[in-house]
């Protein structure tokens, strides 16, 4: 009776299948994340697959942007983090860092880090600074150079303090930009289907006709 | 299995392309104007199967339906596969458009092979021989996945991981998928030779080359 058989086979192949769809969320795919904040001096890195699981034992590679020189590299732990001390010769020269994440079977992307976020101090200020400097009068200057520090002592604390807190914000818009696909992706990827079959349709009819 | 932007080297790249092109030109100069909305169909099963993944292990699989687009489709597979893993690419950044055409190739070649080595044991009535016809259908899905999973290593031996290392995570990794794949090849094959045996095989045997190829346009 090949009737029952097929009915054998069907239903507990639709039922695997129910049960797959049941196990997983939609939010699941196979792309890889990396995110990064400064902290100091400290640069934290995580990275993530998209539906969240994190990327244990992936090679992170700290990169000049631009020239692809790398600086350092080193290994996520099981929480998809890796942290390091920004290196003598990128706060030197202010380079502008790429992290690449190699989350191994063709899986790699990457974050930019600017040299503003890490030097603490945008190349404007210096200019200021200086000049500010080059300006004070000479019997003020004992004054002004104290009132100078203690402003920089203040900045420096408020900088860390807004890195601190703006930290998770900024965790939360990068995951922000990288949801899984929504349905309204993925029923408008079907109606291109659905759209480029009958184009393909259409030119077959104008040419038999 | 999608290779993400930047892993690979250029001749990689343009040897993907190249395989990628070839494959999608056979596909739409053989492709049988009655079967054009199937192949669109069948690449959005395939778009959205693969959107589906599986925690497997540390790793991350997902169904492919490759070895059913095999079946049904023969080589039109590669336009269907090319096209969900554009839209793929472009909406949701899986893969790249950079490395579209080693994706395509490593998706739907596999594919290809195991339609065209395992068709022929459905014979001319599948329901006659349920089993011979399970074990076809089971062997077509599962190994176009394992198919792909070491093109995928392949195209990745140029890199720092190496062949044998890439070769190893995804093929064990994608084992037990490809079993379930197998299981759902079945039966979509043996549904499909039920209620619409013509979408496994053409009506009338279709004479050749009578539509003239897509270049005169």
């Amino acid at each position: 009776m090949p009737h029952f058989i097929l009915h054998r086979m069907v239903l507990p192949s639709m039922l695997v299948l129910c049960l797959i769809l049941l196990w997983t969320s939609p939010a699941l795919a196979h792309r890889v994340n990396i995110f990064a904040w400064v902290e100091g001096q400290t640069i934290h890195t995580e990275s993530s697959f998209v539906n969240g699981t994190p990327v244990s034992g992936g090679t992170v590679r700290v990169q000049e942007a631009g020239t692809g020189h790398e600086l350092l590299s080193g290994t996520t732990d099981e929480t998809g983090m890796f942290s390091f001390t920004v290196p003598q010769e990128a706060l030197d020269a202010g380079l502008d860092l790429t992290l690449i994440i190699e989350a191994g079977q063709g899986h790699q992307a990457q974050w930019p880090v600017q040299a503003e976020e890490y030097t603490g101090t945008s190349s404007l200020d210096q200019e200021a600074s200086l000049a500010e400097s080059s300006q004070a009068p000479l019997p003020e200057a004992d004054e002004s150079a104290g009132r100078a520090s203690a402003q920089a002592d203040l900045e420096t604390v408020i900088d860390q303090a807004l890195s601190r807190h703006l930290a998770p914000i900024k965790r939360d818009l990068a995951a922000m930009q990288d949801q899984g696909p929504g349905v309204t992706e993925i029923i408008g990827g079907i109606g291109w289907f659905v759209g480029l079959a009958g184009i393909a349709a259409y030119f077959r009819s104008k040419r038999s006709s | 299995m999608h290779i993400s932007e930047m892993v690979l080297s250029f001749p990689v790249i343009g040897a993907g392309f190249a395989a990628t092109i070839a494959g999608t030109l056979i596909g739409l100069l053989r492709l049988d104007p009655d079967k054009i909305m199937t192949t669109a169909l069948l690449g959005a099963a395939f778009f959205v199967a693969s959107l589906i993944h599986v925690p497997i292990g540390g790793a991350q699989a997902h169904l492919l339906l490759s070895g059913l687009l095999g079946f049904v489709l023969g080589w039109a597979a590669f336009p269907a596969i090319l096209v969900g893993l554009v839209l793929q690419a472009i909406l949701f950044q899986y893969g790249a458009l950079t490395t579209l055409g080693v994706n395509t190739f490593n998706m739907a070649f596999p594919a290809v092979v195991c339609a065209l080595t395992f068709k022929p044991l459905l014979g001319k009535t599948p329901l006659a021989h349920p089993v011979r016809t399970g074990i076809a259908s089971f062997l077509a899905g599962s190994l176009a996945m394992i198919g792909s999973s070491l093109l995928t290593a392949l195209s990745l031996a140029f890199t720092d991981e190496g062949f044998l290392i890439s070769a190893k995570v995804l093929v064990l990794g994608h084992l037990p998928i490809s079993a379930i794949e197998g299981v759902i090849t079945i039966a979509a094959v043996t549904f499909l030779a039920k209620v619409k045996p013509e979408a496994l095989f053409p009506a009338k045997p279709r004479p050749a080359f009578q539509t003239p190829p897509l270049s005169g346009e």
